[in-house]
């Protein structure tokens, strides 16, 4: 929990997501998704209830949980947060 | 990489056509709420139990493959169906069911010059050896056989114990038969003394308790009287007296004294098993008086294991002696240490019963006495011969 207001999360206002150094890359894991509207080894695109968020990278893999939330495992080189539903 | 629930529990392997349909499969899931795993090269892993919820989705979607189901279940079931799998089950059937049938070892309990070895060898004609089968093997008889078969054993008794048979033994032992006293003999008196207690076993006792006895003189007599019978005897028994005595000890003044310098360390080698090696060693011929220690010194691990490494050590340590005079406190303290000493040797397995001690100083240092009175054994056998026959 975090103590302080200005303690923010690293992921922009709206977005939930966590991030830790594994074998093969980083394993990113993405709360509150409602959709997975791309995918593949070098980009995944999920949506979410504020907007989107795109993945870019190499050797991308992606696990989907039962509480709406996914995990992507690989060498990600960059995030993409995208406010609205466009 | 399969996540490891997924092999525990069994998954299946889905490929679909087009990156799209992908990425499809995967939103529905996420909807649907089942767990999947979707690898760089595309494939969808889904765990068994999820399979039958999207049987549907999957009829719907353009599907490349959809793989049997994988993982620990499947490989065992598959396991169990191979021939080699039923052989093996009924290999360890029959081996849990036929083993304990078996002796699998004989082993030895008590006996000190009856080994393994030579116990296993007197079993073998009795029809007790490893392999045999317990159900020919009767304890029982086996014992009475092994002790009639082998006088050097007193005892047998064959537990069994799981597959294992436990033969304890005793062996016989060699005693001396009795002494047998040949002629004639009395007890007479070892020394001056008061008779506190005794006890005949054979012959006729002359002295009662409280009498005065001289050394020499006849406690138990080996002459029987007439009303006993009349003849001679072996006389035995135990007598004991208060036996008084005097000691002295004598301690001068002055003692020598050894005092240790520092060690010096002369050789050192390493013994690693039975081969030693030499590091160094000093040769030297020393003019004073020394004192050579050797230690050696075990190599352990840390957890208390010892390695077959020893290292031999040896120290020269010099010494030089001084002469002391003792304060009269010191005098009379180390003399009375040693009257202690003394009297314990004099008295041995007696008992003491009074011991009263004077002392004084010498021109040569102090000088103690202790008058005593021990209760001790005063009889000696004597033997003797009537008309030239012992």
């Amino acid at each position: 929990m975090l103590k302080n207001k200005n303690e923010e999360s690293s992921a922009p206002k709206g977005f939930y997501l966590s991030c830790e150094r594994v074998a093969g890359g980083v394993a990113l894991i993405v709360g509150g998704i409602m959709s997975i509207t791309d995918f593949s080894d070098s980009q995944v695109m999920l949506a979410g209830h504020t907007g989107r968020i795109g993945v870019a990278g190499s050797r991308l893999s992606m696990t989907v949980f039962e509480n709406k939330s996914v995990e992507i495992v690989g060498r990600v080189e960059e995030i993409k947060f995208i406010y609205g539903k466009a | 990489m399969v996540r490891l629930d997924f092999w525990l529990f069994g998954y299946r392997k889905i490929t679909l056509e087009g990156e799209s349909a992908t990425a499809d499969f995967a939103a529905k899931m996420l909807r649907l709420g089942i767990v999947c795993a979707v690898g760089e090269t595309g494939e969808i892993l889904v765990r068994e139990r999820d399979y039958s919820r999207i049987s549907d989705i999957i009829s719907g979607q353009n599907c490349a493959f959809v793989s049997e189901s994988e993982g620990l279940p499947a490989r065992f079931r598959a396991a169990l169906r191979s021939p080699v799998s039923l052989v093996a089950a009924a290999l360890s059937l029959a081996l849990i069911i036929g083993a304990p049938s078996l002796v699998w070892d004989v082993r030895l309990v008590g006996g000190e010059s009856i080994t393994e070895e030579t116990l296993e060898g007197y079993l073998e004609p009795l029809g007790l050896s490893v392999g045999s089968l317990w159900s020919r093997v009767d304890t029982a008889k086996t014992e009475t056989a092994l002790l009639a078969a082998h006088p050097e054993l007193a005892w047998v008794n064959i537990n069994r114990r799981g597959s294992v048979a436990y033969v304890e033994i005793r062996e016989t032992e060699d005693v001396p038969p009795p002494t047998v006293n040949e002629g004639y003999a009395n007890v007479v008196a070892a020394e001056d003394c008061i008779i506190s207690e005794i006890s005949v076993a054979s012959g006729h006792a002359l002295v009662s308790v409280g009498e005065v006895v001289r050394r020499g003189d006849v406690l138990i007599s080996g002459v029987l009287p007439p009303e006993s019978g009349g003849g001679f005897c072996y006389a035995s028994g135990s007598v004991k007296g208060v036996v008084d005595g005097e000691t002295s000890v004598d301690v001068s003044r002055t003692v020598t004294e050894k005092e240790y310098g520092d060690g010096s360390a002369t050789a050192l080698s390493v013994k690693i098993f039975n081969f030693s090696i030499n590091i160094f060693k000093i040769y030297r011929n020393s003019d004073s008086e020394c004192v050579i220690i050797g230690n050696n010194e075990k190599i352990r691990l840390p957890n208390g294991r010892e390695l077959p490494i020893t290292l031999m050590r040896e120290y020269e340590v010099p010494v030089t002696e001084t002469e002391r005079c003792l304060s009269d406190g010191e005098l009379t303290r180390l003399a009375g240490e040693r009257m202690l000493e003394t009297l314990r040797f004099r008295v041995g397995e007696g008992e003491l019963c009074r011991a009263s001690s004077s002392g004084g100083f010498t021109e040569d240092g102090y000088s103690m006495k202790t008058k005593f009175a021990v209760i001790e054994e005063v009889g000696v056998t004597v033997p003797f011969k009537v008309d030239g026959k012992p």
